[in-house]
């Protein structure tokens, strides 16, 4: 294992019966690095990110963020330390306002949500860091709305503004593309170029073009097995690739 | 781009306009009886105040938080037999009494809350409704605790001001101030953080562990607030009865609570309190005429249910916003909170 990667994943498994959904994975993800993660539907993708992010623990194997085990850490434990996750079906928090949105995020990080008597709205500091977030986003002149009146690029956007909130080190980005037009692509692959400034970012997108230009290097899952692993250029001469994933789309 | 705006403050006159009317409004009520010379329904007047704040507790966990508690009745019953039995035993004063029984109530949530908060939905239901059925059965069960006759309390305890509660007015004010203050406690935590989170619990408690906050703690937090609240509901209950019995743990009363919370508006600070004096109310006045009440208070529940689902706030928001003349502002910021889609 090489030591500089932030995240290491080493023979992850996870089994739903006898499906094994992930089969003796093991990824690495270097800093400030795009890693996209492509494979057809039903490649255990998600499965994947959701064993990375914590919310579901692998039956066996080990994960390793900055050189530290987080194998056993819960989900919140292992934002705390920056391994932050977006989802592919947008989960805001419906009934409150994007700045409320934001500023929870933000709380979360600074660790002290539990005040109890002093006003949420009273914390300007809080506000004003979230409304920079909101603005930074694009999202400024929305701060009052409910999250549920936004349109779904919107909602998609203040998505990724939550996960940008948590002070990620390594974010894995979950379809962030889901959905949108094609204006609206542009404006999410411009922060996803923003949030690679500070963060590594391990990406799955389906759309291919987005994933070649994005990303500095790839990892192909099928059934559940990482199948390649490497530059954008081999990925793409790659013959176990090209039969089992590129050549349905690229013949 | 904008210059970052600042959160919009409530005009300070606005929002103290719902308190001060409700608390003009039950420090009057009694005056108002005593003048009709119906001064016997003050204690009833008591009881409503009393259920309704253990209602509003419910409505904290149930209406903020997303929890579906279906054995509020076990924290109400712990507060309720805590006083009654420290005032077996000789403590009649009233601030011992009620720190207990809001201590009792809240360790017991502790406990159920630890183990009952690792389920969700249904389980979660089922799993409170268990628990507060073995507490019945156990209360039921043991001598003690007055077996399935209950406590009687010879009198209400004393505020230690030399005076016993005798007069059920002098009762009324004790019970209007400890509700008022409950109200405002509760206020006040919904809006901090903590009651950000409680929010954003509803909304998505995976999405909430998700960037990075112990969903079970805040959970487990709110659901012993909540209970504290019950128990302290509780330690007036037996104290406005001078009777307890372990009906009040039953499943029966978990689902009156829950009743009045949806009366009232699921999500509305004061919904309880709402819930509480229309279905209490609704029963002493069918009472009058028939022995069927519950009859029609069914038929009651079932309306209110199907025509306003935001519940008596609900309405009470909608009406206002039609008598208030249509060139005014959108008629958005009624309810103090928000009430669920």
């Amino acid at each position: 294992m090489k030591p500089s990667a932030i995240l290491q994943a080493h023979d992850l498994v996870k089994r739903y019966g006898e499906l094994l959904a992930t089969n003796h994975v093991s990824l690495e993800v270097y800093p400030h690095e795009i890693h996209a993660l492509i494979g057809p539907n039903g490649a255990g993708k998600t499965t994947l990110v959701t064993q990375l992010s914590g919310q579901l623990q692998s039956d066996s194997g080990e994960l390793f963020f900055e050189g530290q085990q987080v194998t056993h850490l819960s989900m919140h434990e292992r934002v705390q330390k920056g391994l932050v996750r977006s989802y592919q079906i947008t989960r805001l928090f419906k009934s409150m306002t994007c700045l409320d949105n934001i500023a929870l995020a933000l709380q979360a990080k600074r660790g002290h949500s539990f005040s109890f008597w002093r006003p949420a709205k009273e914390d300007r500091a809080l506000n004003d860091q979230a409304q920079a977030i909101l603005s930074d986003i694009g999202l400024a002149h929305r701060h009052s709305e409910l999250a549920q009146t936004l349109s779904h690029a919107e909602q998609r956007i203040l998505e990724l503004g939550l996960a940008l909130a948590t002070q990620p080190k390594l974010i894995l980005l979950d379809e962030p593309m889901a959905g949108t037009g094609a204006q609206e692509s542009e404006r999410i692959i411009a922060l996803i170029e923003r949030l690679n400034k500070t963060a590594a970012i391990l990406l799955i997108e389906h759309d291919m073009d987005t994933v070649f230009r994005l990303a500095h290097r790839l990892s192909v899952l099928v059934n559940g097995q990482i199948i390649a692993s490497g530059t954008p250029q081999s990925i793409r001469q790659d013959p176990a690739v090209i039969q089992a994933y590129l050549g349905d789309e690229h013949a | 781009m904008k210059t970052p705006t600042p959160v919009p403050h409530w005009p300070v006159t606005r929002q103290c306009l719902p308190w001060i009317f409700a608390i003009a409004v039950g420090v009057s009520a009694p005056w108002v009886l005593i003048a009709f010379d119906s001064g016997f329904y003050i204690s009833l007047l008591s009881k409503m105040l009393i259920l309704g704040l253990a209602a509003c507790s419910l409505n904290f966990i149930l209406g903020y938080g997303g929890l579906i508690s279906f054995g509020h009745a076990a924290y109400l019953g712990a507060g309720a037999y805590t006083t009654a039995m420290l005032m077996g035993a000789g403590v009649t004063n009233a601030w011992a009494c009620l720190g207990a029984s809001i201590a009792v109530s809240g360790g017991l949530a502790l406990l159920i809350g630890l183990v009952s908060l690792r389920t969700r939905g249904v389980y979660f239901i089922m799993i409170t409704l268990a628990f507060a059925q073995m507490m019945f059965y156990l209360i039921n069960s043991i001598k003690s605790f007055g077996g399935d006759e209950g406590i009687n309390l010879a009198q209400r305890f004393t505020l230690g001001l030399g005076e016993h509660l005798k007069k059920d007015l002098q009762f009324y004010w004790l019970v209007l101030f400890t509700v008022c203050a409950s109200l405002f406690l509760m206020n006040r935590l919904l809006r901090s953080k903590f009651g950000r989170v409680l929010q954003a619990l509803k909304d998505d408690d995976t999405r909430v562990e998700s960037i990075g906050i112990n969903a079970f703690q805040y959970k487990l937090v709110a659901f012993t607030l909540s209970a504290m609240l019950a128990g302290l509901a509780g330690a007036l209950l037996v104290n406005q009865q001078k009777y307890v019995g372990p009906n009040v743990l039953h499943w029966m009363e978990s689902g009156l609570l829950m009743i009045m919370v949806i009366l009232g508006g699921v999500g509305t600070l004061s919904c309880g309190i709402w819930g509480a004096i229309t279905l209490l109310g609704l029963e002493t006045i069918l009472a009058q005429y028939t022995t069927h009440g519950a009859f029609y208070v069914g038929w009651f529940l079932l309306s209110v249910v199907l025509l306003t689902p935001q519940g008596l706030s609900g309405l009470w928001a909608k009406a206002s916003a039609s008598l208030r003349l249509k060139p005014g502002p959108p008629p958005q910021a009624q309810t103090p909170k928000k009430g669920s889609p």
